[in-house]
């Protein structure tokens, strides 16, 4: 509030006190220490260690293939996320039951997820099974230990955290301001346009940025579904 | 949508909801009104009387279950909101927060597609016409809830709209905002000669503004009246107490002679004006406090006896509770200074005397 009287001290705040000592620490201390430690290489000047990453050749593919990886799938999840949750603004039973649904992959580990997905999407899995069965689809279909495994992974694990957060975005936009927008002359899509899209943007983009951020440490999935694995004797 | 019209005509408007159980309750049922062009009309009721649910079906954020609304020869109530082109003001104003001032009364229009030039014109002269020229590049955050009140009402009307919708607009507002604001609506309807619908529970508001007042209760029509009508001629007990009859007694009817009828009680004996037809032997009295005066009546007709109990100084009178023998509790606004406990009578005109019978 403008002009608002400042708030007396609250001294219940005093109980953070432990939680942030425990972050600065165990966190922020050996951040900045690591950070630190950075610009001092054992030899050459300050900005060594980032001439040596930046020009080394064989760290390029690593990082490209990580962007290739999470930039999609950020892209996917953020781009799938946004039009269910904004249909699913409105509460009702049916919006409870496909919430639980859909977070349901949220519970389960990356580990479990994989080993799931090698059973599901393997060369011998349910889904090619029934492809070539039912003859949709006769050639052989690869979507494990390659790209699209790790891409489908990714999309499993990510979607509903992609979703819970928009969704929580969306349902804290009074719903009254696009029935405003109606009375004005606003059709639904211009609803969305003017009114929810702008509202939604800031949200959305701290979506993309944590949705990425969990797609960019993808180094367990990688592992699992990305590798073939090794043949056990 | 043309702009204007001479009458909206609600024909049976019924809207029914799915209750507890499975069981379908109206929360409007039957509405027929027929609304002229430039006319003000106030729908008045308690929360849950259907008000709302009444105005949400004519701006079309409601579907009817039942019923049709017509504009002139134009069936309107299959058209969705946008294509009505009513104005609205909402309770909490429902400003677009990410806008300024301006781009929130512009919004219509641009939705219209009307030229850049020309909205600000006539956002310019909306924003005159509110009073509050010079505030168009703030956002609503900034600004009191008054203000904000206002850029709802300009952005409301500055797309001239056949009918400006208003959804209790004052309930979030201070007293003595409330009646600056009131002041202010009704100012612009006179200027600009639209129709409006104003849903309000607050019966001084609905007497102050509206030309006509619809009054509801459990989403049916008690009445639909003038506000003098409504305020001296209540149709039936439930719009009498909302009016502020707070006096109600329960006699037994001794004579009637056309519409004058004579109830009595253990220590009462009075005679009014009948409002509906009575059946049976016994009737309400309704009676409000402003009309019952302290002191001998002229004759001794509409005269009853009783103590003091209780006075509560209200600056320019006081509202004194009046116990008669039998226990019967009088509400009667009385001028000079009470005595507590002292033995008074209380005498009211025949014709504020309203008789209605048991439900």
């Amino acid at each position: 509030m403008p002009g608002a009287q400042r708030a007396p001290f609250d001294r219940a705040l005093l109980l953070v006190v432990p939680a942030a000592a425990f972050m600065l620490l165990l966190f922020i201390y050996p951040f900045l220490y690591g950070l630190a430690l950075s610009f001092n290489p054992k030899e050459g000047g300050a900005m060594a260690n980032y001439a040596h990453f930046f020009t080394t050749d064989n760290l390029w593919p690593t990082i490209w293939t990580t962007l290739r990886l999470a930039i999609p799938a950020t892209i996917i999840n953020v781009g799938l996320a946004l039009p269910i949750a904004f249909k699913m603004r409105v509460k009702s039973r049916y919006q409870r039951f496909a919430t639980t649904l859909l977070v349901v992959p949220i519970t389960l580990g990356t580990v479990l997820i994989a080993e799931g997905m090698l059973t599901y999407f393997g060369p011998k899995g349910w889904l090619s099974q029934f492809l070539q069965f039912t003859h949709l689809y006769d050639g052989s279909i690869r979507l494990t230990h390659n790209y699209w495994g790790v891409l489908i992974s990714l999309v499993i694990s990510g979607f509903p955290f992609a979703f819970l957060l928009i969704l929580s975005y969306i349902t804290g936009i009074d719903p009254v301001l696009a029935r405003a927008a109606s009375t004005l002359g606003a059709d639904p899509r211009s609803q969305f346009r003017h009114i929810y899209f702008p509202l939604l943007l800031p949200g959305l983009a701290m979506c993309f940025c944590l949705s990425f951020v969990q797609a960019f440490s993808v180094f367990p999935s990688a592992v699992l579904l990305g590798r073939r694995r090794a043949r056990r004797a | 949508m043309k702009h204007d019209f001479n009458e909206l005509r609600l024909d049976g408007v019924t809207r029914r909801f799915a209750g507890a159980g499975g069981h379908a309750f109206a929360a409007l049922n039957g509405l027929t009104l027929t609304i002229q062009r430039g006319e003000f009309i106030a729908l008045l009721g308690p929360s849950g009387c259907g008000k709302s649910t009444a105005l949400n079906c004519i701006a079309g954020l409601m579907q009817l279950s039942d019923g049709s609304i017509w504009l002139d020869q134009t069936r309107i109530d299959t058209l969705p909101p946008e294509k009505r082109g009513f104005g609205m003001v909402f309770q909490n104003y429902a400003l677009f927060p990410h806008m300024s001032v301006a781009k929130n009364i512009g919004f219509g229009l641009k939705m219209r597609g009307v030229a850049d030039s020309e909205i600000a014109t006539r956002v310019a002269h909306a924003l005159k016409l509110v009073q509050l020229t010079g505030q168009e590049h703030k956002l609503p955050g900034q600004l009191s809830g008054g203000q904000q009140q206002r850029v709802a009402i300009a952005r409301a009307i500055v797309i001239e709209p056949p009918l400006v919708l208003m959804d209790e607009p004052l309930s979030n507002l201070d007293a003595k905002l409330r009646i600056e604001t009131r002041a202010e609506i009704r100012r612009i309807h006179r200027e600009l000669g639209r129709s409006t619908v104003y849903v309000t529970h607050d019966q001084d508001e609905a007497l102050s503004l509206a030309d006509r007042i619809v009054v509801m209760k459990d989403g049916v029509v008690q009445q639909i009246a003038a506000p003098s009508d409504v305020y001296a001629q209540p149709a039936n007990l439930h719009v009498a107490r909302f009016m502020g009859y707070r006096n109600v007694v329960d006699l037994a009817i001794e004579a009637q002679s056309g519409d004058r009828v004579t109830v009595t009680g253990p220590d009462i004996r009075l005679t009014g004006m009948r409002k509906q037809p009575l059946a049976g032997g016994r009737a309400f009295v309704a009676m409000r406090p402003e009309e019952l005066a302290l002191g001998e009546g002229p004759g001794a007709t509409n005269t009853i006896a009783g103590r003091i109990e209780n006075v509560e100084y209200c600056g320019r009178d006081s509202l004194v509770d009046v116990v008669t023998a039998s226990g019967t509790l009088l509400h009667v606004r009385a001028t000079g200074t009470p005595v507590l406990g002292s033995m008074v009578s209380v005498h009211v005109p025949v014709e504020r005397v309203l008789i209605y019978p048991h439900e």
